[in-house]
């Protein structure tokens, strides 16, 4: 605080500028004796008066900085001239220019001024571009270059472009969104396709098998004989071919279940790669597997919270001030992408809309907070009622999905290998927890939405309640069916004769494969519905209602493109992706398939059956919602595959784990081969003695870093003051001005008052500065730059 | 592309670049959209001076409700009708790499219908109105509406919004810097 000065010193300089610049400026005041009551109108200033005090040291030194050049100038009476005041100006930037900090392209001045200076510079022989401006500058261009050959890269720009103009930034951020797990899912199949399916497919001469320490290898052997996915001689003479095939390809199973599809196929060998001099390269295979699938999970989630940071700054940033909604709306609500007549008069209804109703909501809100107590006492009631039901219809869902799962499994167990059971029959049992879970998903969204209605929640709450319920249902619906197949595989008590092969059911003989199979049709499922509610559901009710539209368009009207409806079905099927892509490693390519369709699908959809909803979604606010749920899902997705490769007992009868306790365990194998110094690092990271200290830096940097923030949110508090305190001051001052001119003259009033107001801005920047130059009208802005910095420098923290 | 890049030396070019927030090939790309506009007067003169009406066929500017402010904002001959240079600087401000305080100071310029610097309840209320479209809030509303508006930004209550007011409110409207864009 020391070396800067105090901001009531500051206020007395930017005083005696005023005053000085009254005294010799056009307006110039009549007399010297104004000068003697200086300290009267200081000490009655309302910055004075008021109690604040603190500004950051830091901050003001920063722009001191900056400044001084300026400063050492020396003084010039120029707050209320006008003239000369150009030059400086352009003086001051070409030296900001030439020092590096700001582009000329970042002056809002027409490209004719901006030519002259950057001649200006250039004919300076650039003697201000020192060695590390010309460095920044390259690292810049070149920084442009790849973003240029990137551009190129970016798939279905044009399609974007199209739905932008229709529709709106709101929509298209959804389209984005699943351009971005597209993305996604196309570095996980690259993986497992680089990592798992070409070593399996080349490396074919096998060294070695990896075995746990404390098994048996005849009992291993024993167990894959008796696990038959798929036996020719037994399958082609009972089936007639199409059909079978066709059902064998929808279930995963016959066929299907002998491809690398699947985790079953896989081998526990150890490959050789090439032998040099004694020396092998070798592939361990398990290994890899596990590797990768872990790679992938983090791989997606980097890519998550890299892609959330953004937003998610964002949206804290306008959380923080919910009272600034009305300038959102105001200020940003044109989209200015919009090139389509009829989305730009939607676009008119939907401003109209959102702030009538923000005024209507305002005005409920004032009634509410006079609500009476048995209103309250009624209302409260009625959402216990609402939430009690809600959770019984969860329940119910789950206990569906659970008895179709273990009704699915019985009857295949009793009829599934009887040779006369019709084909279609046993595909729509095995199909049944799909069914069940697809129709759930269908129709307990629809009642959630009556439901809502009843609780009385303001129309955005009401919203981000449905969509909650129906995240859950889904969540929950995923995570029974994988309840139920846990029961299913882990058992204490195994069956009859397999008790070495660990099986529990003699149907599950390899149970990653049957878990990827459940996966696998889930996701088949949802993309057959998918496309058939889009093909026979949106397409023939566009049709219907556009023929006979004077009767049915106020029964069922247009279609509304619903984004939250929509971005939770494609968070569902990644959510299915990523479990399923650990027990089925090409999965993902299915997937991507699946969206590229999805893609095209959906637009056309947009495109010819849709108008935009009436209830506006922000694209700020869409971005970190989209990720939100998706990180949810996600670390819904973690907790399965964890205890599957935890906990779980390796099928004995296939995979590249076969012979171990636990699939971890080749891990604990391969660093206990290691040298011995590697290994005791390995397990000195794993020790309390690391962890417990790791634990705690971690904890005091949160710490460190909630702190900071709370200082920032103090930091934004205590500026917001100083520019009402200021605001004020230069009406204080103002008033003094007039008072002392005698004038009542309006025009000018405001014309002296834009000069102050800048020159407060200005004064706030440097506050040691003597000199009296006006300042160019850039500085308020990049004084708010600064103070406007804060909240996200915050955000990065976290 | 190479009839329109012969339009342009590689130091022109090369200027535009340091001048604006383009690559070479978008500036091509943003003249080629010039040209579309007035084929005849582009060719006869690179530099010829469009009038408003015709800038206005711009597909994102004919249904803007602000076109007419955006055009005598860029324009540098001050009546709103532009040549190249000033449809190449309205295009840099409202592509994707123009920084959020470039955007801010344009689009208080568009919103400052009176020029003077402030936006005052006029300026608001004619923003809004023109936001609204044909249908247009009740007056009640539209007093409403201002009211709130200066509630939030008007930080010292002088009934109209300075810049550096205008900008300390922008910077906490996320949707500004995704709806203040023009797609090339």
């Amino acid at each position: 605080m020391s070396d800067s000065p105090l901001p009531g010193q500051v206020e007395e300089k930017e005083m005696q500028e005023i005053e000085k610049g009254a005294t010799d400026g056009p307006i110039s005041s009549p007399s010297q004796s104004d000068v003697i009551s200086t300290n009267n109108i200081l000490a009655s200033m309302p910055s004075k008066t008021s109690q604040w005090s603190g500004m950051s040291s830091h901050r003001r030194g920063r722009s001191v900085r900056h400044r001084s050049a300026r400063s050492s100038r020396g003084a010039r009476p120029a707050v209320l001239d006008v003239e000369g005041q150009g030059q400086d100006e352009a003086d001051l930037l070409a030296e900001e220019i030439a020092e590096g900090k700001m582009a000329i392209r970042d002056l809002a001045k027409p490209m004719e001024t901006k030519r002259e200076m950057l001649r200006k510079l250039q004919g300076k022989g650039l003697k201000g571009f020192g060695w590390r401006v010309s460095m920044q500058r390259r690292w810049k261009k070149s920084k442009e270059n790849m973003s240029d050959a990137f551009a190129k890269l970016e798939v279905w720009r044009s399609p974007m472009h199209s739905i932008e103009g229709k529709f709106g930034t709101g929509i298209l951020s959804y389209f984005q969104f699943m351009r971005w797990l597209l993305f996604l899912n196309l570095v996980i199949f690259l993986l497992m396709f680089l990592f798992i399916l070409l070593p399996a497919l080349i490396f074919t001469r096998q060294i070695g098998t990896v075995t746990s320490s404390n098994s048996t290898n005849s009992s291993a052997v024993d167990c894959e004989s008796r696990y038959v996915p798929f036996n020719v001689s037994l399958y082609e003479p009972t089936r007639d071919h199409i059909s079978d095939y066709i059902v064998d390809v929808l279930q995963g199973k016959g066929i299907m279940e002998d491809t690398h599809l699947f985790y079953g196929f896989y081998e526990n060998t150890i490959q050789r790669i090439q032998e040099t001099e004694g020396f092998t390269f070798t592939y361990n295979l398990p290994l890899a597997y596990l590797l990768t699938s872990l790679s992938y999970f983090l791989i997606s989630l980097i890519l998550m919270v890299r892609n959330s940071a953004q937003g998610l700054q964002e949206s804290l940033v306008s959380s923080e001030d919910k009272f600034y909604t009305y300038c959102n709306k105001v200020f940003a609500g044109w989209d200015f992408c919009i090139n389509d007549g009829r989305a730009a008069d939607l676009k008119h209804g939907q401003i109209r809309y959102e702030l009538k109703t923000d005024l209507e909501e305002q005005r409920i809100l004032q009634k509410q907070a006079k609500r009476t107590g048995g209103e309250k006492c009624r209302l409260y009631s009625v959402r216990f009622v609402v939430n009690i039901f809600v959770l019984a219809i969860l329940g119910a869902g789950g206990f569906l999905i659970y008895y179709a799962s273990t009704f699915a499994l019985e009857w295949n167990a009793q009829y599934g290998t009887a040779a006369n059971t019709d084909a279609f029959l046993k595909l729509l049992v095995t199909y049944t927890p799909s069914l069940t879970i697809t129709g759930l998903n269908m129709i307990v969204p629809i009642i959630f939405d009556k439901l809502v209605g009843f609780e009385d929640y303001s129309p955005e709450f009401e919203i981000q309640m449905t969509l909650l319920r129906t995240v859950f249902l889904r969540l929950a619906s995923v995570a029974t069916l994988l309840g139920t197949l846990y029961t299913q595989i882990a058992c204490s008590t195994y069956t009859n004769g397999d008790a070495e092969c660990r099986v529990c059911d003699v149907e599950i003989r390899c149970w990653e494969t049957y878990v990827g199979q459940e996966m696998y049709k889930l996701v088949i499922m949802d993309f057959l519905v998918g496309t058939a509610v889009t093909l026979f559901v949106e397409f023939p009710r566009k049709f219907i209602v556009s023929r006979f539209k004077d009767k049915l368009e106020d029964v069922v009207g247009y279609q509304e493109f619903q984004i939250p409806k929509n971005v939770l079905d494609i968070v569902y099927s990644q959510t299915l992706c990523w479990i399923g892509t650990f027990f089925a490693p090409m999965l993902p390519a299915i997937c991507v398939i699946k969206t590229i369709i999805f893609f095209y699908l959906k637009k056309l959809s947009l495109m010819h059956n849709c108008i935009p909803s009436t209830k506006p979604f922000r694209a700020s606010k869409s971005r970190t919602f989209f990720m939100v749920i998706l990180l949810v899902s996600f670390l819904l997705c973690i907790i399965p595959v964890g205890i599957g490769i935890v906990q779980i007992y390796p099928s004995r009868a296939c995979g590249p784990f076969r012979s171990l306790n636990t699939m971890f365990e080749i891990v604990t194998q391969t660093i206990a081969g290691w040298p011995t110094v590697v290994r005791d690092i390995f397990f000195f990271l794993g020790s309390a003695g690391f962890l417990v200290p790791a634990v705690l830096i971690l904890c005091l940097l949160l710490y460190y870093f909630r702190a900071l923030s709370v200082a920032h949110k103090k930091m934004v508090a205590v500026l917001k003051d100083q520019l009402i305190l200021e605001g004020k001051d230069k009406h204080f001052l103002l008033q003094r001005v007039y008072e002392l001119q005698g004038t009542t003259d309006p025009t000018r009033a405001k014309q002296n008052k834009a000069q102050a107001d800048r020159k407060a801005a200005a004064t706030k920047q440097a506050p040691n500065g003597y000199n009296n130059e006006s300042p160019p009208p850039r500085v308020p802005s990049s004084a708010w730059d600064n103070a406007n910095s804060h909240p996200n420098s915050v955000n990065d923290g976290w | 592309m190479g009839g329109s890049s012969s339009q342009f030396t590689q130091e022109e070019l090369k200027e535009y670049q340091e001048l604006t927030y383009f690559t070479k090939k978008e500036i091509l790309h943003v003249f080629k959209r010039f040209q579309i506009l007035d084929p005849a007067s582009v060719r006869a003169n690179k530099n010829a001076r469009l009038p408003k009406e015709r800038i206005w066929s711009l597909p994102e500017l004919k249904v803007n409700p602000f076109k007419d402010r955006i055009c005598d904002v860029f324009s540098s001959s001050g009546d709103g009708d532009l040549s190249f240079e000033d449809f190449l600087d309205m295009m840099s401000v409202f592509s994707d790499s123009a920084p959020k305080n470039v955007k801010v100071e344009y689009a208080f310029k568009v919103y400052d219908f009176d020029s003077d610097g402030y936006l005052d309840k006029s300026d608001l209320k004619q923003v809004v109105d023109r936001l609204t479209g044909d249908q247009k809030l009740s007056d009640t509303e539209m007093e409403q509406l201002v009211d709130n508006l200066f509630e939030e930004a008007d930080l010292d209550e002088d009934d109209q919004l300075s810049f550096a007011e205008f900008e300390h409110v922008i910077s906490k409207a996320p949707d500004f810097i995704n709806s203040f864009r023009i797609r090339l």
